[in-house]
């Protein structure tokens, strides 16, 4: 029986995997003998992957990045809990606030760099302050949402027993927001990914971005498609890694879930 | 001369013949190695008549209505409908779903979610809104025709569903425990209702339900499940006579008897679960 | 005024608040003074951010070629709203993103309703479609620059690219959260082919696809701009790089705030159509 259901798993993630390495075989085959100085051939850009990021440029340029990214993105979800959580304790504060945010959220982000590089300067202080400004918003309005909605009935419940504020806010506030937290942490991610890439592109002197858009300036054509190929495999990384964090932070309350079913 | 009684043999025989015939239907879901849900069932459904089905809960009722309703299809056995073995919904069919409130659009007006299903058949525009009417009007919902669904209290939802289902103009209709969700005023509200369209269209109604008092009232036969697997325990005649009201008929010693004989026979299926926590 | 959240709100909240217990008569008046109190708050933290801005430069505390001066800005927009450059800078932005954008949708829509209606096909896809739309679309800049210059294509066709992604995700998950009892309904009422898309599959994925639709506008507008900015292809986010490379800065800022005032403008109007379309759905009632 296990013979069988394990076949059954390999003929699932076989069919998912299917169009996808049919895609990248076709590419491959379509463009081994390009000479088109734009559309390099696949086997080129995945050797030049290869050669320049792993290891030559990983330590010195692919590091930074993730390094930012990881600062930036932590201090963007401490800060967005911890004052989300402040102004969704208070609803007046909520309400006068919210479309404020709501108003600075749906600035595109990308306007704001320059201001930054100005005040800034090219740098890793620029980089990581940008990801975390740009990366907080999403937290911080979930984080309002989440706590302003805790089920009235656990509010009420932490009051009749009169339990001591800080231990309702751990024990039951926080929690009961988890899921909107999370929310919000996913978008911020990706969020968090574009701004660093697009930091690096605007002004770095060392980072992926950086080193694709070098590349571009001088023509190394095989180079920014195989940087593109890497930020590819990047986001689709952090995704997933993401997708475990998520995994064990909503442990409770996928549990709850299906009890309720 | 023999081809007028040839059809009019037809007619006769088709009279005769009941409109709907569950044989032997069984039914698992999964592998064969799966428990039954449905086992051996085997219904007439006659022409006008009002069937109720009864059982105890977690009994495969609702399994029973879909494969009636052409939704699923037994895993062996067969639904004849009118002569015609049923591969899937028939058209003489219509469904009066137990979550009326999900079973209506909410992006439609009534009058629109009852338009809905006549925009198969192939009736024009004006008909489609006269039937429209008509259904809502046999309902007694005239006024709320521009409305929407979210608009209506729930007992009036169920009246729009019973009206899409009218207005469809089917030869039978099925009704999935349609009074389940509603208060007990307004259920009574409604099992009138259902007799007095049941009356005023001659129609073939299947009803499936949890609820005995409502089996016994509403029926010309009650059908008794078993517990699972699922099978015919028993068919009672309902010998109440066509004039039933809350009141009177509730209180007859007539329907009590039956009420208590529906009753024993569930509570018997119900038994051994009792007797292991005893 | 309805304080909804953005697209990326978990949709576990909605659970109401407890209702204000008011008093009968004086209730209407402790509305309404509650209501003015909002809104006097809210300007009072404006005016705060706006004087605080203000002291900032004026002080030195940050010099005047870094961060202008509220008031400079102003007076250099008006300015700038008289010149063609401005308005020609704001148009190439906007139509990018309202082109891009539409491109996007019709591409992305009828391919989530295909992929999300079929259970092979969304198993097909799945991969290829979650891999894709994780691809920060910023990273293909120097890609899409490389290839098609610095032109108002280039950024269309980043535009398109990066905003499908989540169209083609919010449409698959719209069609494949049809409520099954109306599925049911569907089927056992033999509902022909058109009627199931045009008046059920649609309208019941017309929520999601409208999530979708907010974030890709988002996105759209960031791309666009992004692309401007980087790529130099016409518009806001050139004239915004090209400003600041001439030491023009209180006109960089002139461009940044105009950018903002899109990116509200974009915000809002998905917002009010979506509000106006989707008047019957319960998030909106």
């Amino acid at each position: 029986m296990t013979i069988k259901r394990s076949f059954r798993w390999l003929g699932n993630v076989g069919l998912e995997l299917i169009v996808p390495a049919a895609l990248i075989a076709a590419w491959w085959i379509a463009s081994l003998h390009s000479t088109d100085i734009y559309y390099p051939p696949l086997k080129e850009i995945v050797e030049t992957l290869h050669s320049f990021w792993f290891f030559a440029h990983f330590g010195s340029d692919a590091v930074p990045t993730l390094v930012h990214l990881g600062i930036g993105w932590a201090i963007a979800v401490v800060v967005g809990v911890v004052v989300g959580t402040v102004l969704g304790l208070s609803e007046l504060a909520a309400e006068v606030v919210k479309p404020l945010l709501e108003f600075v959220r749906s600035v595109p982000i990308v306007a704001l760099l320059p201001i930054g590089l100005l005040i800034l300067g090219i740098g890793p202080t620029f980089q990581v302050t940008v990801i975390a400004f740009g990366a907080v918003w999403p937290v911080l309005l979930n984080t309002m949402d989440g706590v302003g909605s805790v089920d009235p009935i656990l509010v009420d419940l932490g009051r009749s027993f009169r339990i001591p504020h800080r231990l309702r806010l751990l024990k039951i506030t926080l929690p009961a927001a988890m899921p909107n937290i999370v929310t919000g942490m996913r978008t911020s991610v990706s969020i968090a990914v574009s701004i660093v890439i697009f930091s690096e592109l605007m002004g770095a002197t060392s980072g992926i971005g950086y080193q694709i858009l070098l590349a571009q300036d001088t023509f190394a054509v095989a180079e920014v498609w195989a940087g593109v190929i890497l930020l590819g495999l990047l986001g689709y990384l952090l995704n997933v890694l993401f997708r475990g964090l998520e995994h064990i932070l909503l442990r409770q309350h996928r549990n709850m879930g299906d009890l309720q079913r | 001369m023999t081809t007028v009684t040839k059809t009019h043999d037809a007619t006769e025989e088709r009279h005769n013949r009941p409109l709907l015939s569950l044989q032997g239907v069984t039914k698992r879901y999964g592998s064969p190695a799966a428990p039954l849900v449905l086992e051996a069932i085997d219904l007439d459904v006659a022409r006008g008549r009002f069937v109720s089905i009864v059982g105890p809960s977690g009994a495969g009722k609702t399994t029973l209505l879909r494969c009636m309703a052409g939704l699923i299809s037994p895993s062996s056995g067969s639904v004849i409908m009118d002569g015609v073995e049923v591969t899937g919904p028939p058209s003489a069919l219509a469904l009066v779903f137990q979550d009326y409130s999900r079973s209506l659009l909410p992006w439609m007006s009534i009058r629109k979610n009852v338009e809905l299903p006549l925009r198969s058949q192939s009736i024009g525009k004006a008909d489609r809104r006269d039937r429209a009417v008509e259904g809502l009007a046999a309902v007694g919902l005239s006024e709320a025709t521009d409305r929407y669904p979210w608009q209506l209290s729930g007992g009036m939802q169920q009246r729009v569903a019973i009206a899409r289902a009218l207005a469809y103009r089917p030869e039978a209709l099925l009704m999935d425990e349609p009074f389940a969700s509603v208060d007990a005023q307004t259920r009574a509200d409604l099992e009138d209702l259902t007799l007095r369209v049941r009356e005023q269209f001659d129609m073939t109604i299947v009803l499936v339900t949890h609820d005995i008092d409502e089996a016994v009232y509403l029926g010309d036969e009650v059908i008794v499940l078993s517990g699972s697997p699922t099978c015919v325990r028993k068919r009672i005649e309902i010998d109440l006579g066509r004039e039933r009201d809350q009141l009177t008929t509730k209180s007859s010693s007539r329907f009590t008897h039956l009420r208590a004989e529906v009753l024993a026979l569930i509570q018997r299926d119900r038994a051994p679960a009792q007797d292991a926590t005893a | 005024m309805t304080t909804r959240m953005g697209g990326t709100s978990s949709t576990v909240a909605g659970i109401a608040r407890p209702a204000r217990s008011l008093p009968e008569n004086g209730g209407r008046d402790l509305l309404h003074s509650r209501r003015a109190l909002v809104i006097g708050l809210r300007l009072l933290l404006v005016l705060i951010f706006l004087v605080g801005w203000q002291y900032v430069v004026a002080s030195g505390a940050l010099s005047e070629s870094v961060l202008a001066k509220p008031t400079t800005i102003v007076g250099e927009f008006g300015t700038l709203l008289t010149t063609g450059a401005f308005w020609s800078a704001a148009w190439s932005t906007t139509w990018t993103w309202a082109v891009g954008l539409l491109a996007a949708t019709l591409i992305a829509v009828p391919l989530g309703l295909l992929l999300g209606s079929s259970r092979l096909a969304y198993r097909l896809s799945r991969f290829t479609i979650d891999f894709l739309r994780t691809i920060p679309p910023i990273a293909l800049i120097p890609l899409v620059l490389l290839l098609f210059g610095a032109t108002e294509k280039m950024a269309l066709i980043l535009v398109i690219f990066g905003s499908t992604g989540s169209l083609v995700l919010a449409s698959m998950y719209g069609v494949q959260n049809v409520d099954p009892v109306v599925r049911d309904l569907a089927r056992s009422f033999r509902l022909r082919r058109r009627d199931v898309i045009g008046r059920i599959l649609l309208p019941s994925a017309a929520p999601f696809i409208a999530t979708g639709l907010r974030v890709s506008a988002a996105i759209a507008l960031l791309l666009t701009i992004g692309a401007e900015l980087i790529g130099g292809a016409p518009g806001l986010g050139n004239a915004m790089s090209v400003a600041q490379q001439s030491d023009h800065i209180p006109e960089m800022y002139c461009y940044i705030v105009a950018s903002a005032v899109i990116g509200a403008l974009v915000n809002l109007l998905i917002g009010r159509a979506e509000g106006r379309v989707l008047r019957w759905s319960p998030l909106h009632r």
